[in-house]
């Protein structure tokens, strides 16, 4: 109940604090039609020519990897592991 | 030809008039003598006959006849006007008069003398409770049936009956009748109250209590009538609180009517706590799958059982008595410990979705929301072709050779899918046919997951780092 009772109290914080900001139903400049128009048309693709599509799902897990590895070496602690060159 | 102006200017005054007069006397008392009581009454001639009496008499001064049930002879609805003649009557069959349980009756704008000495045994087949409803005749004007001019809303009245057979009401049971004597005794879990009707006689007490064998008798009260009269009195009662809601425990309701006679008060040295108690009749009913849930352990209570902290009297059994089954402090301390540190599944599901909700789509995390709703959900769109007819109608040389001609040119499906979809094998010997993506994947997929691999492994380890130059000096 107490762990409880925190997590509510973050979240109505977190809707309170959003609640500011702007409702994003598009993005904006025109890039939704640009993405919707080049994810449609990368799937046509892949669905003539499907090694396209293992390529992209090999490409995501890397990128993931890497993202990962960026946000664990932002943590002080964890830094030296990935950098042990990183000044304190 | 005389215009309407004409027999304005003319009979203006005559017309002004015959409006007022037809305000002043027709709408006017409409209005003014509305919404009042008026009084009627039925009597019991024998076992088979009433008399109604209407005695067209209206009182605005009337508070409320009370409720039909109670059945003091009086209309108990408000009319218009003061013509008043049964319309008509309903006879049911059944706790109280509705219309799913009408057994008979008869419509028409019957003279007040129709129902005098009235015999309504064709209308009853068989013993048991009926009622009878008079309705009212109350000429406003606006009724649905216009030719009796009947109200709406039609005032009635209704008058409970027992049949002791298919022949013959029961008269000492008739509301008429002044024995002290229950006519009805319901109740409800839902509400935990009781409700009980019947007749006293003044000075008469009636006395309510709920009894178990766990808590022994429990929520008495009493009243006691300072006239004779039909009662209809309420009385609460707490039934027993399980933790389960399949407990089957006995419940017992009881009531009594007494006189209580306190001796004689003109004797100073009486003791006046002397009195003579004498039971007129009793009821009684027994609940035998009553339960309602534990209340709530200072809010504590949110999905988790805390069987464990109650005093175990045989809450699982479905013996009608209760036996102590003991009590674990350390299990129950156990369980108050886990609700308050382990949040529900639910509770946290729901958090989740709050923040989607509201978070997750406004700036400028919505942009990231939106990019990946984007990623998932768009579905695919067919890729550029060229296509091109000529015209005949062309200046060209050519116009008349190429002229209506089509060209139709689908690049990315012959660069690609053509060759890799559509090459296939034979098949043969019973063995599937497949194009060369679907014989090469398994080996494409194995090349992919090794330089994946690779990759990963060759970031991890550094091997070709270069000092400064190597991403992990970067980050």
């Amino acid at each position: 109940m107490i762990v409880d009772k925190i997590l509510q109290l973050l979240v109505d914080i977190l809707v309170a604090f959003a609640g500011l900001f702007d409702l994003v139903t598009i993005l904006p400049w025109g890039l939704d039609n640009i993405v919707m128009t080049g994810v449609g048309l990368f799937r046509g693709f892949a669905n003539i020519f499907p090694p396209i599509n293992a390529i992209f799902v090999t490409f995501m897990i890397y990128f993931g990897f890497r993202l990962g590895i960026m946000l664990f070496g932002v943590v002080p602690i964890f830094g030296k592991l990935v950098n042990p060159h990183k000044k304190a | 030809m005389t215009t309407f102006r004409q027999i304005l200017k003319k009979r203006g005054a005559t017309i002004v008039y015959t409006v007022f007069l037809f305000v002043g006397l027709i709408v006017g008392p409409s209005f003014a003598f509305g919404y009042t009581w008026v009084e009627g009454y039925v009597t019991q001639v024998d076992a088979t006959h009433f008399d109604f009496t209407d005695n067209n008499y209206i009182n605005s001064t009337f508070g409320s006849c009370g409720s039909f049930y109670a059945v003091n002879n009086c209309i108990s609805s408000y009319v218009y006007t003061d013509i008043m003649n049964p319309y008509g009557f309903g006879v049911y069959k059944g706790d109280y008069p509705d219309t799913s349980n009408l057994v008979g009756g008869a419509t028409g704008q019957f003279l007040l003398s129709t129902f005098n000495n009235y015999d309504f045994t064709g209308y009853f087949t068989s013993a048991g409770n009926y009622w009878i409803g008079f309705f009212m005749a109350s000429n406003d004007g606006t009724g649905s049936n216009t030719a009796v001019g009947y109200a709406s809303t039609s005032p009635a009245i209704y008058i409970p009956l027992s049949a002791t057979d298919s022949t013959h009401w029961d008269t000492s049971a008739s509301p008429f009748s002044t024995t002290t004597r229950y006519t009805s005794f319901t109740y409800s879990t839902e509400t935990q109250y009781a409700r009980l009707r019947g007749y006293m006689q003044e000075g008469e007490r009636i006395d309510f209590y709920q009894e178990t064998s766990v808590m022994g008798r429990e929520d008495q009260e009493w009243y006691i009538a300072t006239t004779s009269d039909f009662f209809d009195y309420s009385f609460f009662f707490h039934g027993l609180p399980n933790a389960s809601s399949t407990i089957n425990k006995v419940i017992g309701l009881y009531s009594y009517i007494r006189q209580i006679d306190y001796g004689p008060t003109y004797d100073p040295f009486s003791n006046p706590f002397d009195k003579v108690v004498t039971l007129i009749t009793s009821t009684s009913t027994i609940i035998s799958t009553f339960s309602y849930d534990l209340p709530p352990i200072a809010g504590l209570q949110q999905g988790y059982s805390f069987a464990e902290c109650s005093l175990g009297f045989g809450l699982t059994d479905s013996l009608p008595w209760f036996e102590f089954k003991g009590f674990d402090l350390g299990l129950c301390i156990a369980d108050i410990a886990v609700a308050l540190f382990v949040p529900l599944p639910d509770q946290v599901t729901g958090y989740i979705t709050d923040l989607k909700e509201n978070v997750y789509s406004r700036a400028p995390i919505g942009y990231i929301t939106r990019f990946y709703e984007l990623l998932s959900t768009t579905t695919a769109t067919a890729l550029p072709t060229i296509d091109y007819t000529f015209s005949t109608s062309s200046r060209s040389a050519l116009a008349p050779i190429l002229g209506g001609e089509r060209i139709h040119f689908e690049p990315f499906e012959y660069a690609t899918g053509t060759s890799i979809t559509s090459i296939t094998s034979d098949g043969a010997n019973g063995l599937p046919e497949k194009n060369l993506w679907e014989i090469v994947e398994p080996f494409y997929t194995i090349v992919l997951g090794l330089i994946l691999v690779i990759m990963i492994i060759h970031d991890l380890t550094n091997i070709h780092a270069h000092g400064e130059d190597s991403w992990r000096a970067k980050v």
